[in-house]
């Protein structure tokens, strides 16, 4: 079967485990799932990149993390956004709105 | 902002100190999403095994997301150095030969050039010890024939006190007259040098006494009480640092001073002098010119240009009442820094260079064996390629190696330094005159380690070169010794081409270094330097004012230091070699007065009969003088080789007569009677080996009415040792003299050499140091190139090749390397050696004799480096070489 999912673009996992944080504090599993369920299974989260890109949201201080107890009492460790996350995110997300605006006008021009 | 900044560092610091509890979370967490994966696929209702599969398929590697996220954490260098670190130890212990050798060798070059930055340090770029100093200045009157009377930078006593007069450029300005005195009391008796001063002299230095007073203007005024100022070192050898010293006396050359004060050892000035005494500077109204050294300090604001214009021109308004001839002299002011070491500067920076090529050729020795070590690990490193690690991570594996081994090798060499300097104080003492101690201070440590640091990454870099990288992969499967070498043997050929370059270039330098010692030697001085005691006196102006008083006692000097034991010959004269001052006059011939410019100038040296034997000088013609030269006697004459030549040229000079202008006082109408010529000796250099022999006129000290001064003993032991006896001697004729100059002559003539002798042996180690190096470097490479191509040559001589052929084969490729080296070695050569020739003495800096003889102890000394590999490729069995792999 051919498959159909994207590789992410360069850059854009950040943004998009900023966005999943927004809503609540998430582990790195969960964190995989929300994107791939979000994303109606079109995108393909390289896992083995996942953990070293929250590591280095972690270091930046953009994410904070915590131990906790999973829903089947098994422990994790809770990736949470933070206020300097949250400006990150803002400002990530503008940027990259007015990217795609771009892209996609020049796309339409033929 | 600040906040991120916080954050990021926060969680370095705990990544790198927490390291496995960070590990294991790590661990847990990735565990963690393992298993969750693996349940989704369980729920799919795959069986356990075949989920778990899936799960980490696609996961991906775990290690590589482990070491992914361990970079992430921004410690990743810092911890990997680390790890490279104890590798590099751990290699490095399991080779103690390689480790050895390479730490020797960096030893030496950065050891070696670290003693002489630290050289460099203390005697160019240190400032003298004492407060402002590049207010401090050194004085001298350069008379108008450019040379300096007696070779020292000297003022004479009337310029100086013109100076002190009317100029306005100094704070302070001092006039002194170094030496040395016995000490009589307070233990045994000691000869010390110290120096008699005036009035301001501790104005210029500023230094605070340890103890009581410094000298003043009052201590000098005819009827002070005598009295004395020393140096800490005295106190504390001769006093043992008693604070009661101060009142006490010190019998210096048998006068009975007042200690007054006591000057910490900051003072070197003059260089190790253990007293000061005052001494009353003005000038006197004999005759009797005196010559002192002068100091001054600048006046603030003043610049030392300033203060040479405005003596130059308070001395050209003294000199409009002399005759023509005799204006014209210069005033030339230094910084005292500038005239204590300045011309230490070019010797020094030419010891750096050699040095800095001892490191080249150090550097390019530890790269040949890196690379040979490298190629040996080639294994290792594909094996670690294999295993994921990329290229720069070797690159710093390498890097981290061989900056360790620098490190080591400069630890190893910083012991250098402290006996290195101690060697090169020792052996260049007239060079630099007193070399302040070297200490390892920060900037000698920084220096050294920035050498090793750079040395350690040039040297570490070259093995990189030859490893072709794209081949690593390949090299597990071959397993011949040499496979893929041929890229490192041509390194290894490159390097070598550069040591031997190297090592020409120092053999060069030191080649005509030792030709410029070897043509001094073979100079001849015209007279034997070798037990000849020289001792100079200065004569109380106020009691010995006239010629009859100075005769009188120059006679009962000469008298009664003849009779002393040990001595074979005593003479007094004007002039002793290298030593004392000549006066210089016109001389006509036969009646001509003296006139116009086509007169002859000429040294004038009255001596007593024994001077010849004395100093050993060569009759050449006639007549030496004889006692009954004496004063009812005709007056007589000796003149020497290059009078005789410029005003007799092709004749005998001998029964001609000199003519004499007579002194001003002579009454009109008696002509003194004229000398005649009875003898010609050989020319004596009576300046020093620099200055070509001048022509000089003797005459017979006894038929004239000034007495020499100087005076002059062979002896039968060493010359010094009489030097004790000649001062009680003197001292019994007239305590009041004192003793102003009393050396062995020969001392004084090797010292006109002795720069160039230390240069020359310092040069020639290193270029032997050099030599050696290079001509291993060359062996190592053939041996391994022979070792390399065992099979080929087993081969050929299966094939027939003879003994001869193979022989010819391996010397060809080694001397190419050597042809390659002499020849770029050559072209460098004749580049950098221009730069020795301050240092040369009658020897071409670019000596086709010189050049021509290092070719052929390269090509020598190469050649058998390359023969004994070439006679063992011979030996080799075709079958077992067949059977290699």
């Amino acid at each position: 079967m051919p498959d159909h999912r994207l590789d992410l673009p360069q850059g854009t996992l950040d943004l998009l485990i900023l966005k999943a944080l927004t809503l609540e504090p998430m582990h790195g599993w969960a964190i995989s799932e929300r994107l791939h369920q979000v994303s109606k299974a079109t995108l393909q989260v390289p896992q083995g990149s996942l953990y070293p890109a929250l590591h280095r949201l972690e270091r930046r201080g953009w994410i904070k993390a915590e131990w906790g107890t999973s829903d089947n009492n098994r422990k994790a460790k809770y990736y949470a956004l933070t206020a300097a996350g949250r400006r990150q995110l803002a400002s990530d997300a503008e940027a990259w709105a007015r990217l795609t605006a771009a892209v996609a006008l020049i796309l339409r021009m033929d | 902002m600040l906040a991120e900044h916080w954050a990021d560092l926060r969680y370095r610091l705990r990544a790198l100190f927490r390291r496995s509890d960070v590990e294991h979370e790590l661990d847990q967490e990735l565990a963690f999403h393992l298993a969750h994966a693996t349940e989704q696929y369980l729920a799919q209702g795959l069986d356990p095994a075949e989920a778990r599969r899936r799960a980490r398929l696609e996961f991906g590697t775990v290690d590589n997301t482990k070491e992914e996220s361990r970079d992430r954490r921004g410690t990743a260098l810092l911890e990997a150095t680390l790890g490279d670190l104890r590798y590099a130890l751990r290699g490095l212990l399991t080779h103690p030969i390689f480790t050895a050798g390479v730490v020797v060798a960096l030893a030496l070059g950065i050891g070696a050039n670290t003693a002489v930055f630290g050289l460099i340090e203390s005697v160019l770029l240190k400032p003298l010890p004492y407060p402002h100093p590049d207010q401090i200045v050194s004085l001298a009157l350069i008379d108008p024939r450019g040379q300096v009377p007696g070779g020292g930078p000297i003022v004479t006593d009337r310029a100086f006190a013109m100076w002190q007069r009317d100029s306005r450029s100094f704070a302070a300005l001092a006039a002194l007259s170094g030496g040395s005195a016995v000490l009589t009391d307070a233990g045994d008796v000691e000869e010390v040098s110290g120096a008699e001063v005036s009035g301001d002299f501790f104005s210029v230095f500023r230094v605070t006494p340890l103890l009581g007073r410094t000298l003043s203007a009052a201590d000098t005024r005819a009827g002070a009480p005598p009295v004395v100022v020393i140096s800490q070192a005295l106190w504390e050898r001769r006093f043992g640092r008693d604070p009661r010293t101060l009142g006490r006396t010190a019998t210096l050359d048998g006068v009975k001073r007042e200690i007054v004060g006591i000057m910490p050892s900051g003072l070197q000035y003059p260089s190790a002098a253990d007293y000061w005494i005052p001494r009353d500077v003005s000038p006197g109204t004999g005759n009797i010119v005196a010559f002192f050294t002068a100091v001054g300090r600048l006046a603030p604001g003043r610049t030392l240009a300033e203060a040479t214009a405005e003596l130059q021109a308070i001395q050209a308004r003294a000199e409009s009442a002399l005759p023509p001839r005799a204006r014209g002299a210069r005033v030339e002011m230094l910084t005292l820094h500038e005239r204590l070491f300045g011309s230490a500067r070019g010797p020094l920076l030419t010891l750096l260079g050699a040095v800095a090529f001892v490191l080249l050729i150090a550097c390019t020795t530890t790269a040949n064996l890196f690379i040979a070590r490298a190629a040996a690990r080639r294994r290792e490193f594909a094996i670690r390629t294999s295993l994921g690690a990329g290229r720069g991570r070797l690159i710093r594996q390498l890097l981290v190696e061989s900056v360790l081994l620098a490190a080591l090798g400069a630890l190893a060499g910083l012991a250098f330094p402290v006996w290195g300097t101690r060697v090169l104080t020792a052996v260049i003492p007239s060079t630099v005159g007193h070399v302040p101690a070297t200490s390892l201070d920060a900037w000698v440590l920084l220096f050294a380690g920035v050498v090793a640091l750079l040395t350690g990454v040039a040297f570490g870099l070259t093995p990189l070169a030859s490893l072709s990288w794209s081949n690593l992969s390949g090299v597990m499967k071959a397993s011949a010794p040499g496979a893929g070498g041929g890229n490192q043997g041509r390194a290894r050929q490159g390097l070598v081409v550069v040591q031997l370059a190297a090592a020409v270039v120092l053999l060069a330098g030191a080649g005509l270094l030792i030709r410029s010692v070897a043509a001094f030697v073979a100079l001849d001085p015209g007279f034997n330097p070798r037990h000849v005691l020289a001792v100079l006196v200065d004569l109380p102006r106020t009691r010995y004012a006239n010629d009859r008083a100075r005769s009188t006692f120059y006679d009962q000097l000469l008298q009664e230091t003849r009779a002393l034991p040990g001595v074979v010959v005593a003479a007094e004269a004007d002039a002793v070699p290298l030593f004392g001052f000549s006066m210089i006059t016109r001389f006509g011939v036969d009646g001509a007065a003296p006139v116009g410019e086509h007169v002859e100038e000429a040294a004038v040296n009255r001596v007593t009969p024994g001077y010849l034997a004395a100093l050993g000088l060569t009759l050449k013609q006639g007549r030496w003088f004889t006692p009954a030269d004496a004063p009812g006697a005709p007056r007589v004459a000796v003149i020497n080789e290059a009078m005789a030549e410029a005003r007799f040229p092709g004749t005998s000079p001998i029964g001609h007569r000199l003519f004499i202008r007579p002194p001003p006082d002579t009454k009109p109408g008696t002509l003194p009677d004229q000398p005649l010529i009875v003898g010609v000796v050989g020319n004596v250099r009576q300046v020093g080996d620099q200055i070509e022999p001048i022509p000089e006129a003797f005459f017979a000290a006894a038929q004239d009415s000034a007495a020499a001064q100087a005076l002059t003993l062979r002896t039968s032991g060493p010359p010094l040792e009489l030097l004790a006896s000649v001062k009680r001697t003197i001292a019994t004729i007239d305590p009041s003299v004192a003793v102003w100059v009393g050396v062995d002559l020969s001392d004084v003539y090797a010292r006109t050499y002795a720069d160039r002798r230390v240069d020359a042996l310092l040069m020639s180690a290193f270029a032997l140091v050099a030599l050696v190096l290079s001509a291993l470097g060359l062996y190592a490479v053939m041996s391994y190139l022979v070792m390399q191509r065992t099979r080929e040559i087993g081969m050929r001589m299966a094939l027939g090749a003879s003994a001869g052929q193979v022989l010819r084969l391996v010397i060809r490729q080694g001397m190419t390397s050597t042809f390659l080296g002499l020849g770029l070695g050559l072209v460098g050569a004749f580049l950098l050696t221009r730069e020795l020739r301050a240092l040369l003495f009658r020897v071409s800096a670019t000596d086709p004799s010189v050049f021509a003889l290092v070719a052929v102890v390269l090509a020598v000394v190469a050649f058998g480096a390359c023969y004994l590999p070439a006679r063992r490729a011979t030996r080799v069995d075709p079958m077992t070489a067949l059977r290699w792999d």
